[in-house]
């Protein structure tokens, strides 16, 4: 009842927010969820077709191609970013261990924008004058060029993601740092080594955040391939890397195919909901932390 | 037993613990107390193995345990907040060591169950710590120590993370568990009541240093610093400098620089004595706290809660010569005269 003489002003406070996301997440959502049924090239006027574009999409071999690209890039790239933010914040967790400048350099990866991470890579992973490719030669191999491999380009794609840990690193070491020592204590007078305190005490107590560091991950991910990618591959070879959101990209804006290209965010935000779910249900198995309470 | 054990936490510009010299009879419980950063923890942690020392022994029973590891020494600690695992039932928290050990599953059950019966927490077994009282809590915690069956139980401020009501019971408990047990406890807290309601030995530890060990009531009636004359009793000790006692207190003979010591008990109300202003008046119900100034400092007498005393008065007292305590310039007891 006291909370009705708040209403207002709450409403008004809230209000740039509401307009905000409305303009600029709610409406763009529903339009493209309606594009989604169209045939649109941008030019004539969209053309209501139903599930037409739904059943072509399914019927070529290219989406079939995205979706594989897509889980080996979840597969890999997620349990490895956050096992890597975890190590990093395990690490440093102790401000006398690496210090500052560590956690600074852990970061850092998350902070440079997309292309500039991208040409580094492209650097990087060339045969003739990258690191990688001189590393091959001294060893007397042969560098082949990486990107020109399926293989080795969903690994270079994956390779940039899982460096930049950034916001998976900080959680998890605040997170670490709100453990309390004594229960470290604990275990060890009661005989657990340097292991049996990471399994039996870090990893159940951090349970709860790293499932929450892998939801965000995975929604994420469904998403960050698309600047490094279409620098990098853009989407090959072989469609090895041809993620929804670059196939969307190159359906809408270089073929003009704006159904399609709909058709594939709204394929692109139901499979988030999936994976998220099934994530969901996975940790909630495994862990007995969050199904207490 | 700890012989001469020091320790300097890395980095600390002054040693932790020097020179400490403590021992536990079998089947006693030895309380230390002392301000927070006296040294009891760290204390413990070595005890425990924590921490190794710079110099020194901890032995257990004759044997030299200053280099074994923790998981192998005797000594089961129960540490301040209880530190029970949020992630893990009662049950399991009980079991944790033995786990750890790789202990038989059908050993670790009965060894639990066991525990869990002396202690009636097996109605509790499947719940977390978040669902238990303070009090449950302090028995998981109990509990969880006794499993390893150990020969020395070190507790660290046990009940400090109760609340006052809960604390009073929960200390009683905690000394019939003590008590009937048998075992050696190493007992540290910050509080002088608890020290010496659980101690059959008590230690007073200040910067590092043992002040002085003894019985409780030795602890009370000859306090061996003007340190530990302030910090034991309800009131503590009165201290004041024999050069502004005048005559209200008066010891035979007193070296140069010496502190009077008076317990409040001690102090008589006698209307033909020269009479002293009085400061204040606590009244703690079951008897009256007078704070009296005698020459700049403040002497508290205990009076019987009928007496009318105000702020601003003045009340003759006197203080029996035989009752003065006599500390050196350096805080040190002196014993004078006839020794009660």
């Amino acid at each position: 009842m006291r909370h009705g003489r708040y209403r207002p002003g709450l409403w008004r406070l809230l209000a740039p927010f509401g307009l905000g996301a409305l303009v600029l997440v709610v409406a763009p959502a529903v339009v493209t969820a309606v594009y989604a049924f169209t045939r649109y090239d941008a030019l004539s006027p969209a053309r209501f077709v139903g599930f037409d574009v739904f059943r072509d999409l399914w019927r070529y071999p290219e989406l079939h191609d995205s979706l594989e690209a897509t889980a080996w890039f979840l597969v890999l790239a997620v349990p490895l970013r956050v096992a890597g933010g975890l190590g990093l914040a395990l690490l440093m967790h102790r401000p006398e261990r690496l210090g500052v400048l560590g956690r600074v350099a852990a970061y850092a990866p998350a902070v440079v924008p997309d292309p500039a991470t991208a040409l580094v890579w492209l650097w990087v992973v060339n045969p003739v004058y990258g690191p990688v490719g001189l590393v091959v030669r001294t060893v007397g191999g042969d560098p082949s060029p990486v990107l020109l491999s399926p293989w080795g380009a969903r690994l270079t794609i994956v390779a940039i993601a899982v460096l930049a840990v950034g916001e998976g690193f900080l959680v998890t070491l605040a997170a670490r740092r709100e453990l309390p020592e004594a229960l470290y204590d604990v275990a060890r007078t009661e005989g657990a080594g340097a292991f049996g305190c990471f399994r039996r005490v870090t990893l159940p107590m951090l349970a709860p955040v790293l499932g929450l560091v892998a939801a965000r991950d995975l929604v994420a991910s469904m998403q960050v391939t698309l600047v490094p990618t279409l620098l990098l591959t853009r989407g090959g070879p072989l469609n090895a890397t041809k993620t929804l959101p670059v196939l969307a990209y190159e359906r809408g804006f270089r073929e003009l195919r704006l159904g399609d290209a709909a058709a594939l965010a709204v394929i692109l935000t139901l499979a988030t909901g999936v994976v998220v779910a099934l994530q969901f249900r996975l940790l909630r198995r495994w862990s007995p932390s969050l199904r207490a309470d | 037993m700890v012989e001469g054990l020091s320790y300097r936490y890395p980095r600390a510009t002054t040693d932790s613990l020097v020179d400490v010299h403590l021992a536990v009879a079998p089947g006693e419980v030895l309380a230390i107390v002392g301000p927070s950063g006296s040294g009891k923890s760290t204390l413990l942690r070595l005890l425990c193995g924590l921490l190794s020392p710079a110099s020194g022994r901890v032995s257990i029973d004759g044997e030299d345990l200053t280099r074994v590891a923790p998981e192998q020494r005797p000594v089961a600690m129960v540490f301040q907040g209880f530190a029970l695992f949020p992630h893990l039932t009662v049950r399991d928290n009980l079991g944790f060591g033995l786990r750890v050990r790789r202990v038989a599953r059908s050993e670790r059950v009965a060894r639990v169950d066991r525990v869990a019966d002396a202690l009636r927490l097996t109605p509790l077994l499947d719940r977390l710590p978040s669902q238990l009282s303070g009090g449950e809590r302090q028995r998981t915690a109990l509990g969880r120590a006794l499993v390893r069956d150990p020969a020395v139980f070190c507790l660290d401020e046990p009940l400090s993370s109760l609340d006052p009501v809960l604390r009073t019971a929960a200390r009683r408990e905690l000394q019939e568990l003590l008590r009937a047990d048998g075992r050696c406890a190493v007992y540290v807290t910050h509080d002088q009541v608890e020290a010496m309601t659980a101690g059959d030995q008590v230690a007073v530890l200040r910067d590092g240093r043992v002040e002085q060990v003894a019985t409780p009531r030795e602890l009370y009636e000859h306090p061996a610093t003007t340190f530990v004359a302030g910090f034991v009793g309800t009131p503590p000790m009165s201290l004041l400098p024999a050069a502004s006692a005048g005559p209200v207190v008066a010891a035979f003979a007193v070296p140069a620089g010496a502190t009077l010591g008076v317990r409040a008990e001690d102090v008589r109300l006698d209307a033909g004595a020269p009479p002293v202003p009085v400061l204040a008046v606590e009244d703690v119900g079951s008897e009256l706290h007078v704070v009296l100034d005698v020459g700049g400092s403040p002497l508290v007498a205990r009076a019987a809660p009928g007496v009318r005393v105000l702020p601003g008065d003045a009340i003759g007292v006197r203080v029996p010569p035989e009752r003065v305590h006599v500390f050196d310039a350096d805080g040190r007891a002196v014993r004078l005269g006839p020794i009660r």
